[in-house]
């Protein structure tokens, strides 16, 4: 019996169906996040409590985070209640994070109706609250991560300290809590073998470039995610502003690599995403790995025009619907990973069937 | 070596605290020892409080050994070293000496000047404190240089009270206050 928290996600269509791109950039940057740290400050953090102190912590916080305006009409569930599968199931939602995946009694998760809000309660710190907006909305995404907490604050008192700002279990956290991040597409800069570089000129103004789901994660089908390091010593709007001006500049890069591709290695690319479409379109059994490096490429044919634009969302539903837990939910069932790559391969062959191959047309940038 | 609160017999208990990179060290007698409910290491930092009028959350063994430890989680410098997490709150006060440098490296910009709980905010430090801090400090250094001491012993003074009511209002709010 799938938990109510499942069944109530939104469809990886409906997921997919995002408003056309507002700026040229949206094609580049997929989501904006911000996630804020927050502990209350008459516990032990997590990781020291004993299971009866987390389940009384979660006594305190699924009523104070729940009962707030923003969740009106969301739904919450403890992660004893939730299989295993259902748990990656969230991880491939960027709902929750791997850390949380692991948890057990004591720990929950709680959305927001639209899933713009997710809060996770006892993972490495008492709450994880985080705010993902599609394209490049980092402001939009802390104004509501900003009043959301806001309103929680007044419900539970949370550890503080006029020093050092909200504290955290691990001080790379600790003062405003704040992580900003964008994930962005980036198969320009990685086919020129200029991301290297791109990621170290990041470091040198104090962001993080990390792999598709976060901290310890491979970069699969050529998405990064780009984050603030420091969280202390710069206000939020400050560190929302200097992730905003990095992330531009990054887009930059891959619009210029993009370019120059297209210039001056034209049949090279065109080679890669029509090998892509043929082994998408055509594999039988395909792993997770070669279909999201794969449907990168789709991606960045469409951005080029090779593709009609509508395929988009085809495509990023596709990215949704391919990975581990989502199969084996459409299959209602524990597949093992050679199971899963067939049925992949099933699944991309079919919804592929009505897109044309990429025809001769020229590269639009 | 006497003991620092009788000052008559010899001392037999040594205990150090180690609190912003600084070693504080008290050594007693068995008999003041035992008088300030000395009986086991988990006392220490009470002790050492109660000595110094502090409320630091930090203590160490006695011996020489030093070995931080919170006194509301019992987190050990041990665990902070192992795991890289803290165990509390109070951690944060517990092992100030060791996190400074930590945090120097993670976080260049400094200390906190991000979102304030709007409970706390009516304790902001008054903008006019700051400025009268400021004109205090000029003040102190021009009367420096023109060798008015008597002047800038005044303005010491007052900068020290300024400074004073600054941190007041500006230290960190205690969990066991509520």
């Amino acid at each position: 019996m799938p938990s109510k928290l499942i069944e109530f996600l939104k469809s990886p269509e409906a997921c997919a169906q995002r408003s056309a791109p507002v700026d040229n950039w949206d094609k580049i940057i997929l989501t904006s996040r911000v996630r804020l740290a927050r502990n209350l400050d008459c516990m032990p953090f997590p990781g020291r409590s004993k299971r009866a102190q987390r389940v009384e912590a979660l006594g305190v916080l699924i009523p104070a985070v729940v009962g707030l305006l923003p969740m009106k009409g969301g739904v919450h569930e403890t992660m004893d209640n939730l299989s295993s599968i259902e748990k990656e199931f969230l991880v491939e939602r960027h709902l929750i994070s791997r850390e949380h995946k692991a948890r057990g009694v004591g720990s929950a998760v709680a959305l927001s109706g639209d899933e713009e809000v997710s809060v996770m309660i006892n993972e490495e710190d008492h709450l994880r609250m985080q705010v993902i907006l599609p394209g490049l909305q980092v402001r939009e995404a802390w104004k509501r991560m900003d009043s959301f907490d806001s309103l929680l604050e007044g419900q539970v008192p949370y550890a503080y300290s006029s020093k050092y700002g909200y504290l955290t279990a691990c001080p790379t956290n600790v003062g405003t809590g704040i992580r900003v991040s964008a994930m962005l597409h980036l198969p320009g800069l990685v086919l020129a073998d200029h991301i290297n570089q791109t990621i170290n000129a990041a470091n040198r103004v104090g962001m993080t470039v990390r792999g598709l789901y976060g901290e310890g994660t491979e970069a699969l089908g050529h998405v990064f995610q780009v984050s603030n390091q420091a969280t202390l010593g710069m206000s939020e709007s400050e560190i929302v502003e200097k992730l905003k001006k990095t992330v531009l500049q990054i887009v930059e890069k891959e619009e210029d690599a993009r370019q120059k591709l297209c210039e001056t290695q034209e049949k090279r690319l065109r080679d890669y995403i029509g090998r892509a479409y043929g082994n998408l379109s055509c594999a039988h059994v395909i792993s997770s790995k070669e279909t999201k490096n794969h449907l990168s490429l789709l991606r960045l044919g469409v951005d080029l025009n090779l593709f009609p634009a509508e395929h988009r969302a085809l495509v990023d539903e596709l990215l949704i619907v391919t990975e581990p837990a989502h199969i084996q939910r459409w299959a209602k069932g524990r597949k093992r990973s050679g199971e899963r790559d067939t049925l992949r391969a099933t699944i991309l062959r079919k919804r592929l069937a009505k897109v044309k191959p990429p025809d001769d047309r020229k590269f639009e940038t | 070596m006497l003991c620092n609160v009788c000052k008559k017999n010899e001392a037999r208990v040594h205990l150090s605290q180690i609190a912003e990179g600084k070693t504080t060290r008290v050594d007693l007698c068995e008999f003041c020892a035992k008088e300030r409910g000395f009986d086991e290491a988990s006392l220490v930092s009470d002790l050492i409080n109660k000595i110094q009028g502090k409320e630091a959350a930090v203590l160490s063994s006695t011996g020489g050994e030093a070995a931080l430890r919170c006194r509301v989680c019992g987190y050990t410098q041990a665990d902070f070293k192992k795991t890289g997490r803290l165990g509390c709150a109070h951690c944060y006060e517990a092992f100030e000496g060791k996190l400074k440098k930590i945090l120097q490296s993670m976080h260049p910009a400094g200390g906190h000047v991000g979102k304030t709980p709007e409970k706390l905010k009516a304790k902001k430090i008054p903008q006019e404190l700051e400025a009268r801090s400021l004109q205090l400090r000029e003040q102190l250094k021009r009367a420096v240089k023109r060798e008015q001491f008597e002047e800038a012993a005044r303005l010491r003074d007052e900068l020290k009270a300024v400074g004073e009511e600054i941190q007041k209002l500006s230290s960190p709010p205690r969990i066991d206050d509520k």
